[in-house]
């Protein structure tokens, strides 16, 4: 097939000379059917100089720690269960471990309320079923069935999505490593190197909580939002240079002012307090993640190149601003305000928005 | 003579368990401690059975036990080991550093602590090698390069190297490290002299370029430097020590400084980091989480993959906690904070032998503490809840004894509540909690005497006569009755005689009646003498009554809400003591006030209504006093005011007095729209003391009032609304 441009990249593919250069210097014990050691994939995640020619990218801008408790739980043969709010790089994470564990992040299934036990385990091909009865090869492997059989990473996203009983079909994956078809009276037994990431959202909590059993299997990792208004502002910039657009952008359109601006009202909304400490504030409904930040400056960007002069102006953010704040028109609208008035006016550099927005939304 | 040198860190687990081999191979017939110079006094004790680390020696100035060193020791303290080793194979072991004597009467001595003898001295050099090392500080790097062992290793050798060359880079040039090295070459010297064949010299990491090379140094400039020391008398002695003593002192840092974690390093070996998470899970289930042994030996697992990937030898408390908080915690961090203490610090208390205990306050206290049956507090480090009913005797002697250490102030027991009367119920509540640092207070409250009672007594009296404010006084005196000491009692008593002059005609004079009085009547609870007291009340009514008119007079406008309570609260006193004398004068002084032209409204109003409380003036005549006022001119703010004063002593007056009420809603009916509103704030305190359903009953009436009004019938509706205006405005607000 020839080289296209698909909208979204692997990460495999994305960061080929990365893992491959990682590949070479890796030094450290492998755990079976790895393709780096645990160091290398804290290392890709992380970012930071190679030997003195390779720099690696940061992937991931949190707390070092997470992530290599993370990487040393699927070294011990745990599975991984990231959780988070929203936009909180789950997502992102579990796809980059996954890419540097075992080469191959597309093994996914994603959890749904619908989700039927098939996803998880296997299915039938009912033309080979009925014309030679139950065998190996009328089975349609899931996508776990194939991490099995092959040793690699599956990842499962929003596993609290997913009915409990469907849920429970992970049990003997993950305790006994082996997937049991009873009607053939045979297992599928697990290759080393097959285990699970799965992410879900704490929003999602108490949906379908997981099984004390099935728990029990699973690491706990919490990816928090970021601590400080600096990384975040990095991790927002970050993700626009990754993004790639339909219409090539002018490099640079989003000036690092607009993205600090905006980036400081979502976390200034969303913890209820200004960055300087000394204004209290309340919280609109929505959750005001840094991946809609992300989204919402995609947008203004968008905006700017198609109907503006393809710098993103204070009116192309206010648009978007007001749309992911605005989610309950009634209160939100009323705590938006109050946040216009009390904190935004008075702040110089935000008077331009502050005149965006009232413009927008009064 | 074999002479090896050993440089340590005081309180490291792994330099401990080194030094201890060494010492089983080496078999040294002599080893120098860098200890204080006195403190091999007490050497002796050091790993028999009367002692048992955590403890510390207390080194004190024998005329100021204020001024304070202490020298805390841990069972993987190297010195500790080492000395206990001596002691069991019964070979020579010295103290070489400093006597505590001469810094003591050095003059940069005078914070009362001379060193911490548990930090390092060495920051910034070893700081550089730390960050090389990519650690961010250098206790860091040391405790994972040096401590954090479970096995043994020969890292003498490597902290020898290393401190030569960073001495050679940072030569101290401070005194006090001059001097102690000095006098600790002084000592290797005088060893040397003598027949033994193998020497350990065990000093801090630091001192160790210094001390090694002995010989090169010359005798006489190490004397020259030494002579010029004063010296003073100091005494020393053992005390029970807490693992929360000393991470408190060290400064805490995470994985650093956590006595329960050191402690299992240094007796655990290997075990160490499986019986820490054993014990984490066990510390957990106590505390209500669920957890199997499979989750904990899952943990273990994941905190060695942690570790390796961290290049650890071993995994540390970082590696641990990320690995319960993974695998048990669901990813959250709040389930450690549970455990944290107790697993991190630990709650082990040393112990010391009562017959060596050495503070005599100490000893006192745990008699005292057993005969009110509560010797157990000593043992434990937890916090206590006590409620003490003092009609028992053996609580009522435990709260004397609580409230003579507080006089000390040595805070081993709080006092949660009083009671809901000021001095009324019979029962206290302590939270009481023993913390090794007392030892020390305990030591100085020595300068004040031998036993707790004399030594909290005679602190009191030497109070009392450094004040010369009533008020303080009578609170000492009220002190003095919780802590029975009755013999300070009069001596307050007389302190307070002497300084009445210079009080003569002052305000306090009435405030402290109250506080006196309460002496008296609870004096049968605490079992004091008040007779002294009713002596001094005989002599300061008369006055305080004649001067009564002339104090009110005196007062501000602004103050005269205080002084309302003041006046209310002296009715109060007076009325317990019943005498009909005082009375009488009270009462004259009342008449008075209340025709007074220079009176705040507020007082005046009060004096009236006292007057009328005591039945003292009649209905008739107090209401002939409130139309006067009411009628004053327009002045409604003075009048909203005197209503306020009025009301003060008790506010539901309007509910069972229906002329006052009557007289108070014309005032109010015939306000200007304006003027109301203007008054309404004051207006409003006026009447806050009401309760909510007594400003309704108060509706009521109001509602009910017009029908059995005959005449102006009309205005009263009318007046009758801005009342009710009024009490709405209350009631919502």
């Amino acid at each position: 097939m020839s080289e296209q441009n698909f909208l979204h990249q692997y990460s495999e593919e994305k960061y080929k000379d990365e893992l491959a250069a990682l590949a070479k210097a890796d030094k450290s014990p492998k755990p079976e059917n790895w393709k780096l050691s645990p160091k290398a994939v804290v290392h890709f995640l992380m970012g930071g100089p190679l030997g003195s020619k390779v720099k690696i990218s940061p992937k991931y801008f949190g707390d070092r720690r997470l992530i290599e408790v993370a990487v040393a739980s699927l070294a011990t043969d745990r599975a991984l269960l990231l959780v988070g709010v929203p936009g909180t790089a789950k997502t992102w994470v579990s796809e980059h471990i996954a890419a540097a564990i075992c080469g191959d992040s597309k093994i996914l299934v994603q959890g749904t309320a619908g989700i039927m036990e098939d996803a998880l385990r296997y299915g039938w091909n009912y033309a080979t079923l009925l014309k030679d009865g139950p065998s190996m090869d009328a089975i349609v492997p899931s996508p776990v069935m194939y991490a099995m059989q092959s040793g690699k990473i599956a990842r499962i996203e929003e596993l609290t999505r997913i009915p409990s009983d469907v849920q429970d079909s992970l049990l003997t994956v993950l305790s006994e490593k082996s997937l049991p078809v009873p009607e053939l009276n045979q297992e599928i037994r697990a290759v080393s190197g097959f285990n699970i990431i799965a992410t879900s959202n704490t929003r999602d909590k108490g949906v379908n909580e997981l099984s004390a059993a099935l728990q029990r299997r699973f690491n706990v990792v919490e990816l928090p939002l970021p601590k400080y208004l600096k990384d975040e502002v990095k991790i927002v910039q970050n993700r626009l240079d990754a993004i790639k657009y339909t219409v090539e952008l002018e490099k640079n359109a989003i000036p690092e002012a607009a993205v600090l601006k905006l980036v400081q009202v979502f976390r200034e909304l969303r913890n209820g307090i200004v960055e300087e400490g000394s204004i209290k504030l309340k919280s609109p409904s929505a959750g005001l993640s840094t991946a809609e930040a992300i989204s919402v400056l995609n947008n203004a960007q968008v905006l700017a190149t198609h109907f503006g002069d393809g710098v993103v102006s204070d009116k192309d953010l206010a648009v978007g601003l007001t749309n992911a704040v605005l989610k309950d028109p009634q209160n939100d609208r009323a705590i938006f305000n109050e946040y216009l008035e009390v904190v935004m006016k008075n702040r110089e550099e935000m008077k331009p928005l502050y005149d965006a927005c009232k413009a927008l939304i009064f | 003579m074999e002479i090896r040198y050993i440089g340590i860190r005081h309180h490291g687990p792994g330099s401990a368990k080194n030094l201890v081999h060494l010492l089983e191979e080496f078999q040294p017939d002599c080893i120098l401690v860098e200890m204080p110079y006195e403190t091999e006094a007490l050497f002796e004790h050091i790993g028999s059975d009367l002692i048992k680390p955590p403890v510390s020696i207390l080194v004190h100035d024998k005329k100021d036990p204020s001024r304070v060193s202490y020298l805390p020791f841990t069972i993987f303290s190297p010195e500790w080991q080492a000395i206990s080793w001596a002691n069991k194979a019964k070979k020579t072991v010295r103290a070489i550093d400093l006597p505590l004597a001469y810094f003591k009467a050095s003059e940069n001595y005078s914070q009362g602590l001379l060193k911490d003898f548990t930090k390092l001295k060495f920051s910034n050099p070893l700081l550089k090698i730390a960050q090389l090392a990519g650690f961010r500080d250098h206790e860091q790097w040391w405790n994972e390069t040096f401590e954090q062992h479970t096995e043994l290793g020969d890292y003498f050798p490597l902290i020898e190297y290393m401190m030569d060359n960073l001495r050679d880079l940072n030569e101290p040039t401070d005194k006090e490290t001059l001097v102690r090295e000095a006098f600790m070459r002084k000592q290797i010297r005088t060893a040397a002299k003598e027949p033994f064949e193998r020497v350990i010299v065990l000093v801090g990491a630091w001192h160790l370029p210094a001390v090694k090379k002995w010989s090169e140094w010359q005798a006489s400039a190490d004397n020259a430097l030494l002579k010029p020391l004063k010296k003073i008398k100091v005494e020393q002695f053992f005390i029970p020590w807490s693992y929360e003593q000393i991470s408190m002192s060290s400064g805490y840092r995470a994985g650093v400084y956590s006595p329960a974690w050191y402690e299992h390093l240094f007796v655990y070996n290997e075990e160490a980091v499986d019986r820490w998470l054993i014990l984490a899970g066990r510390l957990l289930r106590q505390k209500g989480f669920v957890i199997s042994p499979a989750q904990i030996s899952d943990a273990a697992i994941l905190s060695r993959q942690l570790a390796q990937m961290r290049s650890r030898r071993i995994p540390g408390i970082a590696e641990c906690w990320d690995s319960i908080q993974a695998v048990i915690g669901q990813g959250h961090r709040s389930i450690l904070n549970v455990v944290w203490a107790d697993l991190v610090i630990g709650k082990t208390v040393g112990k010391v032998d009562k017959s060596i205990l050495a503070a005599p306050l100490f000893k006192d206290l745990e008699k005292q503490l057993k005969s009110a049956r509560m010797g157990a507090v000593l043992n434990s480090s937890d916090r206590i809840r006590k409620e003490l009913d003092l009609r028992k005797d053996s609580n009522l002697s435990a709260s004397r004894l609580f409230h003579r250490l507080l006089i000390l102030e040595i805070n081993l027991a709080a006092l949660k509540q009083a009671s809901e009367t000021k001095r009324g119920s019979f029962s206290e509540i302590w939270s009481v909690k023993w913390m090794p640092s007392l030892m020390i207070k305990l030591s100085e409250a020595g300068v004040w005497g031998n036993s707790i009672e004399i030594a909290s007594a005679k602190k009191l009296v030497a109070q009392a006569y450094k004040t010369e404010d009533i008020k303080i006084l009578v609170d000492m005196l009220e002190t003095a009755q919780k802590a029975n000491l009755s013999g300070v009692f009069e001596s307050i008593i007389d302190r307070l005689f002497d300084v009445l002059v210079i009080n003569e005609s002052s305000r306090s004079l009435l405030e402290i009646i109250p506080g006196l009085v309460g002496l008296i009547r609870y004096g049968d609870l605490r079992q004091t003498n008040v007779s002294s007291i009713i002596e001094l009340l005989e002599r300061l009514i008369p006055n305080i009554s004649s001067y009564l008119p002339d104090f009110a007079s005196g007062v501000s406008d602004d103050d005269a809400s205080a002084f309302t309570d003041t006046l209310l609260d002296y009715n109060h006193a007076l009325d317990v003591l019943g005498n009909e004398d005082y009375d009488k004068m009270f009462n004259q002084a009342l008449l008075i006030m209340i025709r007074s032209e220079v009176l705040s409204a507020e007082i005046q109003a009060a004096s009236l209504r006292l007057l009328f409380d005591k039945r003292v003036l009649a209905m008739e005549v107090v209401a002939g006093f409130m139309r006067k006022e009411l009628n004053r001119s327009l002045d409604w703010e003075r009048t909203a005011f005197w209503l306020k004063g009025f009301l003060r002593s008790n506010p539901d007056l309007f509910l069972y007095n229906r002329s006052f009420r009557q007289l108070v809603d014309q005032w109010v009916d015939q306000l200007q729209e304006e003027d109301f509103k203007s008054a309404l704030p004051t207006l409003r305190k006026a009447f806050s003391g009401m309760k909510r359903n007594a400003v309704s009953e108060l509706m009521e009436l109001l509602n009910a009032d017009p029908e059995q009004e005959s005449t102006d019938r009309e205005l009263w509706v009318e007046g009758d609304e801005k009342l009710k205006d009024l009490l709405d405005f209350i009631l919502s607000n």
